[in-house]
């Protein structure tokens, strides 16, 4: 399994509010899947995302990654799962603004520890994969919402990680856009990449294999 | 490491002015510490050399200058009474006025330094960079109303250049010029008149009264040793060892370094105090920099980056401020340090006061600015590498 989460419960507190955001929720994500979570906004999407990508821990339950359990790891080991295991795609972006396309998706292969100079290499080698190979010196801020989620996306493989999670990846882009990123992430999937996707676009996430509905923190249902 | 500067770079050059800001305080500071102490080194420096002039195998006996103890006088007996010392090679007693001095109907007030004219040579021309004849000659025995100038004497301070043969009037008696020195660079010496002791003191009603006696050793005697000797024969002469003193080169130079230690202890604790306003203004902007920058170590974070890179790269960014601050100060301080000497050449004249900004102080304002960086940017540092992932994320 790439993913399998039991009895996930998930609980955090805004002020004095103590909101569940999932009640025990299973799942188990095979490797080279092609995952859809859907459901309403507040149903536990993004809760669960970042539960399997390792950026947060859950309140009681197991959370595995490629058959490692994360409780009982230390902050830093958590890091090193994310670092090698897992590639973000966001719906902001979320580049680094000052850096350029090419640093920023070398950026994960900094805390990994590659020399300098292949990190430069292997990151435009993705800038190339995703199409940007003309844009590699630009900043964040000089290119269209596309080409930036595309520079995001080639940044989610710098590590080689075996599960791509993505959250909302088409929510701030044009439909043309759009459709490119899916086609991209389809095609890493068809790799051989298990990928996940958060997404609130019905046509996008019906192209899954293997779809989640959410509703207050529980799967509603699992259709294959 | 490498990356961390390159990364670091990239963060002060995105927020240039914001990072100049920051550091405003950093180098107001160490532009201070270094200007100040600069003054305060220059100062020291000036007075050793002009200690170090008098050779180092002298000792000067004078009276004691100071609040609460009353100075004794110094009469021609007493210097009679150490000439007899073992390891005394010769004693030269001087007398100082200030006096006006006239010449071609223009009047000066100049420092007018009396000795016994057979001994003026060996009392003032020998030793390191000590005095040497420009023209003319030094005064020798028997020579009364003769003087040697200084040069800033003999050249600056009348309207017309006073050479060798003419004739200066020393409150009110005419006395010849018979030589004039080479120009020492210390304007207090340059600008002095050299004298017979003995007329000096008749024209000032002085008695047997003396200003300081000069003493130098026998070669091959140790120093401290006739020092000692020099005290006892006074204390016994005098009944008491107060209201004077009796140091040798070194002592004086030692005694002056340490009162120009307390002098650059309170420049520097000055300017220390505005860089420690300065080290607040980096950790108030570092700490607003962590809120501000949550976005970007959420991104780290997802990006594989543990709480030590997350820490490191904030603590790189504070020593990378606080050196630039430093840099930029040291080379501001060392520019009002340079003013501060041009101003000092124009208007106190050359070699009065010449400020320096040695490497020790180079070095140590830039150590202290990085230290300040650091030590500031420690806690929002931590703060930053303690945000988790998904609150950071959020923002």
């Amino acid at each position: 399994m790439a993913i399998s989460l039991r009895d996930v419960v998930k609980r955090y507190r805004t002020g004095k509010v103590v909101v569940e955001a999932l009640r025990g929720v299973s799942l188990e994500i095979p490797r080279g899947e092609y995952v859809s979570i859907m459901g309403p906004s507040g149903s536990g999407k993004s809760t669960l995302m970042n539960l399997m990508g390792a950026l947060d821990r859950p309140t009681s339950g197991s959370v595995k990654i490629d058959g490692i359990e994360l409780s009982g790891l230390s902050d830093r080991e958590l890091a090193v799962v994310r670092r090698r295991k897992v590639g973000f795609v966001f719906q902001q972006f979320n580049l680094i603004s000052k850096l350029t396309a090419l640093e920023n998706v070398a950026l994960p292969m900094w805390f990994s520890g590659v020399s300098r100079s292949r990190r430069m290499r292997r990151a435009r080698e993705l800038l190339e994969l995703v199409g940007l190979g003309h844009r590699v010196h630009h900043k964040p801020s000089e290119m269209s919402g596309g080409e930036q989620q595309r520079v995001a996306i080639a940044r989610a493989l710098a590590n080689e990680p075996e599960i791509i999670l993505a959250d909302e990846p088409t929510g701030n882009l044009d439909t043309s856009s759009g459709m490119e990123v899916v086609r991209l992430l389809e095609e890493l999937n068809a790799q051989g990449k298990t990928l996940v996707v958060v997404t609130h676009d019905t046509q996008f996430g019906r192209r899954a294999r293997m779809r989640v509905k959410m509703r207050d923190g529980q799967v509603l249902e699992v259709e294959r | 490491m490498i990356e961390y500067l390159r990364y670091s770079l990239r963060t002060i050059a995105h927020h240039k002015m914001r990072s100049f800001l920051t550091l405003l305080g950093v180098i107001i500071g160490i532009m201070a510490i270094v200007s100040m102490v600069s003054v305060g080194s220059g100062m020291e420096q000036a007075l050793r050399k002009k200690l170090e002039d008098l050779g180092s195998d002298k000792i000067v006996v004078s009276p004691r200058i100071a609040y609460g103890t009353s100075s004794i006088l110094l009469v021609d007996a007493d210097a009679e009474a150490l000439e007899n010392l073992q390891g005394v090679a010769f004693v030269s007693p001087i007398y100082t006025v200030t006096s006006d001095v006239e010449y071609g109907g223009e009047t000066q007030l100049l420092k007018v330094l009396g000795v016994d004219p057979e001994k003026a040579e060996e009392t003032f021309g020998r030793g390191a960079s000590s005095y040497s004849l420009l023209a003319g000659r030094w005064l020798g025995r028997g020579d009364r109303y003769k003087v040697v100038l200084g040069y800033s004497a003999a050249k600056d301070a009348f309207p017309r250049e006073v050479s060798v043969g003419s004739r200066v009037r020393l409150h009110g008696r005419e006395f010849e010029v018979v030589g004039v020195f080479s120009k020492t660079g210390d304007r207090d010496k340059d600008y002095s008149v050299y004298t017979s002791i003995d007329v000096l003191r008749e024209i000032f009603g002085a008695g047997e009264r003396l200003t300081f006696i000069i003493i130098r050793v026998e070669k091959g005697s140790d120093i401290e040793q006739v020092r000692q000797r020099v005290e006892e024969r006074l204390k016994r002469r005098k009944g008491t060892d107060k209201g004077y003193f009796v140091m040798t080169q070194q002592e004086i130079i030692q005694s002056v370094g340490s009162a120009y230690t307390v002098v650059k202890v309170v420049f520097g604790g000055l300017a220390g105090v505005s860089l420690i306003v300065g080290a607040i203004g980096i950790a108030n902007t570092m700490i607003m920099n962590v809120t501000e920058r949550r976005r970007e170590i959420g991104i780290l974070l997802a990006s594989g980056a543990d709480r030590m890179h997350v820490m490191r790269i904030f603590l790189t960014d504070a020593a990378l401020l606080g050196i630039a601050g430093g840099a930029a100060g040291l080379a501001l301080g060392y520019g009002v340090s340079r003013a501060i000497n041009l101003a000092a050449e124009r208007y106190l004249g050359e070699g009065v006061l010449t400020t320096s900004v040695t490497p020790e102080l180079a070095a140590f304002s830039l150590v202290f600015a990085l230290l300040v960086g650091v030590v500031s940017g420690l806690y929002p540092a931590y703060r930053a590498s303690r945000l988790e992932p998904v609150e950071a994320l959020r923002a």
